[in-house]
């Protein structure tokens, strides 16, 4: 969902920087425009959305004094592999405490089942660690709602910070002091759910009182669509493969998702560029050899594509190369 | 719909043995479906020798004992299809596969071998706790890497299980100028071929830590350092016993799944070495489907995989040319005492020529052992062991004399000896 939002914005003019960590924010007093520097560049402009996550307290400390502090409260989330029997048909929650929705049991929309997640406060903002007794006790609790889970069925364990106010609420509001620097902090759980309401309020109630803003009369509220060769019909996937043979080759046979696939996404306004972002908007990686057979030959294509090495694809973030070094070339 | 008499899913050493025994019977009209570039599967990266002792009478490497393989399936003319994925197998023997020439087809089979190996254990299966940077990789994606693409992953290297595959690579990644600091092992016992051990680990002074697993991994975007430590006999973590090991790699070789999707959809039955319930001929409970190689259990040779899968495409031609009668009695084979599972489950004596094959493993490692084959509640054979272990995997022919009813049940166990 992030993702083709992100795509939809850029389609229609927003510019995406990443791998571009912002550095400092000076603000001038005399007419509330800032000048955000980065690792990369400066930017001078009339309003800043802080959108920062776990880091917004420290994106809004670089302007002024913040009253509010985000603590990263930690989820870890257990993944089975597709079912051959039902174990639940619809997502199964039990009673919210204060500590949040607790420990789901739930389908996905992948054919998956995702058994999750825990809630604990960290201290580091980077800590995505996961721990036994954090697992244990996941896996403990969703079986006080499903009395028999398969848990051999596990392919991945993995945990994502939530960014946790200390109003303990959601903070969308310009900033105290410096009305043209806009907080939408603390979004954790209901996050995801409430996001198109947030930025419709930010951009109509907030960001108007400071920039005008005019209805773009071209702007195009749809993406490409993306093919679901999974909801099509014998017939009409082969109309499809017709026309583009890479449609019918399969690179992830866990997942069943083809070339084809693939390059419909490298073709759209923000391709990934790692591993990890191939995984996360294909599915490739995703199944129960978690990448064992087709990494390689998605390392190969990321190579081909991007026109690099094979030592310069990354997982993830930058110093995640994949590959040390070719072997007749290596100096250790 | 495209008829064919016998699919053969998966073109490595199980589908080649397999094709090429059917067609010398007589079942000529057969197609692989091969999801890789080429015959072979997995061998094609075993780039290490130790192939072909029983096969061929020579030492080979895993390249060379494909090849000998593949020369036959392709003196036969037997038809392969490359690069496609089999995506449905029904119970009525309709096997639905997808390439880019053809697009997706519907083939409908008399009889369907299930050839499609395994896949490795992953992190997430066991939950390795820690944090989850690049660097952390199954032995056998290294090995692609390495051997099919000249790309090193790692240089200093820590591995988790002491299964060959691990210490195959441990050897691979010595030899290319990386550092080994050790393998892990969460048994009290290693679980390689003996050979392994020496040749990979021994020989080139790499520790390894018996009843140990990794109970932290650390690394903002690359693995920087990982923790060990001891465990009990539950196997959980004694606190302080902590070993750290600063390295950017942990390779893990913690164990092969055989890849029964296809199988598992149909609700076929899956026995302890997780592949299908199978007959002496490797038929599973639908008659005309078939499953041989590392996807009915991990062999350790791929000699045996071979030999295994020999007898299957006998089978399966012999399934199509009537020459069974699928109502004969039958007896079940049980795995007894100490025996971790057995393959075959179901014997129709009637179908067999000579005698009757059974693989079996044992589950932990025992000294001084009875293997003791029990057949309705009469002993018909004892084999003295000396050292039996899990990791090899045991093969005994039984003479069909030595059975003297066709129904009943066979127990395989092995005791200690008096």
């Amino acid at each position: 969902m992030t993702a083709h939002a992100m795509e939809n914005a850029v389609d229609n003019g927003v510019e995406l920087h990443l791998n571009e960590a912002v550095t400092a924010i000076e603000e001038n007093a005399a007419d509330q425009t800032f000048i955000v520097t980065t690792s990369k560049n400066s930017y001078h402009c009339k309003v800043v959305i802080n959108c920062a996550g776990v880091y917004a307290d420290q994106m809004a400390a670089m302007v002024g004094q913040p009253d509010f502090s985000i603590r990263p409260r930690k989820g870890e989330y257990l993944i089975l592999d597709h079912y051959t029997a039902e174990l639940v048909n619809s997502t199964i929650f039990p009673l919210p405490s204060e500590k949040g929705k607790g420990v789901l049991v739930s389908p996905t929309t992948s054919g998956n089942y995702i058994i999750g997640p825990s809630s604990e406060f960290v201290d580091e903002k980077d800590d995505l660690a996961t721990d036994k007794p954090t697992i244990d006790k996941v896996k403990k609790s969703a079986l006080d709602l499903v009395p028999s889970i398969p848990f051999n069925e596990t392919i991945r364990a993995f945990s994502g910070l939530r960014a946790s106010s200390s109003r303990g609420d959601f903070i969308v509001e310009e900033m105290k002091g410096h009305e043209h620097f806009i907080n939408v902090a603390g979004i954790d759980s209901p996050g995801l759910a409430s996001s198109p309401a947030i930025a419709k309020y930010v951009v109509e109630e907030l960001v108007a009182k400071h920039l005008p803003l005019n209805k773009n009369p071209n702007f195009n509220p749809r993406i490409k669509p993306y093919i679901n060769l999974k909801a099509l019909s014998f017939e009409e996937k082969n109309e499809l493969i017709r026309e583009n043979p890479r449609l019918g080759q399969i690179i992830c046979n866990c997942e069943k998702i083809s070339l084809g696939e693939l390059d419909d996404l490298m073709s759209r306004s923000i391709p990934p560029r790692t591993i990890k972002a191939v995984k996360k908007r294909t599915r490739a990686g995703f199944g129960k050899c978690q990448g064992g057979f087709c990494q390689p030959a998605i390392v190969k294509y990321l190579a081909d594509f991007y026109k690099v090495d094979l030592t310069d694809v990354l997982y993830d973030k930058g110093g995640s190369n994949i590959i040390r070094c070719s072997t007749k070339e290596c100096k250790l | 719909m495209i008829a064919r008499d016998l699919v053969i899913i998966g073109g490595g050493s199980a589908g080649m043995a397999a094709a090429i025994a059917a067609y010398d019977e007589g079942l000529t009209d057969i197609l692989i479906v091969e999801k890789g570039r080429q015959l072979g599967g997995i061998l094609n990266q075993c780039i290490h020798h130790g192939f072909g002792i029983e096969e061929f009478k020579e030492q080979l490497t895993g390249p060379e004992f494909m090849s000998r393989l593949a020369v036959e399936v392709k003196k036969r003319n037997i038809d392969v299809r490359f690069q496609s994925n089999v995506l449905d197998l029904t119970k009525s023997k309709v096997v639905t596969y997808s390439n880019a020439a053809e697009g997706i087809v519907k083939v409908q089979a008399k009889a369907v071998i299930m050839a499609t190996g395994c896949y490795e254990r992953s992190a997430g299966a066991i939950q390795i706790p820690g944090e989850r940077p690049s660097g952390i990789i199954t032995a056998g994606t290294a090995q692609l890497y390495l051997n099919e693409m000249g790309a090193l992953v790692g240089k200093r290297v820590f591995i988790l299980g002491s299964g060959d595959i691990g210490l195959i690579m441990a050897r691979r990644l010595t030899l290319e100028g990386a550092t080994v600091l050790g393998v892990s092992e969460i048994m009290p016992y290693s679980n390689g071929l003996n050979h392994n051990m020496v040749q990979c680990l021994h020989d080139f002074d790499i520790p390894l830590y018996l009843s140990h697993t990794v109970t932290k991994t650390y690394g903002k975007s690359r693995l920087e350092k990982i923790e060990i430590s001891q465990v009990d006999e539950k196997f959980n973590p004694l606190p302080g016993t902590e070993k750290e090991f600063e390295v950017d790699t942990l390779l893990l070789s913690i164990g092969l799944i055989p890849s029964n999707d296809l199988l598992k959809k149909l609700g076929l039955p899956v026995s302890k070495s997780r592949g299908a319930i199978v007959d002496e001929h490797y038929m599973t409970d639908i008659p005309g489907i078939f499953s041989t190689g590392n996807v009915l259990h991990v062999h350790d040779l791929a000699d045996y995989v071979a030999a295994e899968s020999r007898s299957c495409g006998k089978g399966a031609a012999a399934y199509v040319q009537g020459k069974w009668n699928l109502d004969s009695p039958s007896f079940n084979v049980i795995p007894g005492k100490n025996l971790l599972y057995v393959v075959p489950h179901r014997v129709r004596l009637a179908n067999l020529d000579e005698h009757l094959t059974i693989k079996f493993r044992v589950s932990k490692p025992l000294q001084n052992q009875v293997l003791t084959f029990t057949f309705n509640g009469e002993v018909i054979k004892k084999i003295i062991k000396p050292f039996i272990i899990p990791s090899e995997m045991q093969k005994v022919r039984l003479p069909k004399e030595l059975f003297n009813a066709q129904d009943g049940e066979l127990v395989i166990s092995s005791e200690d000896r008096p």
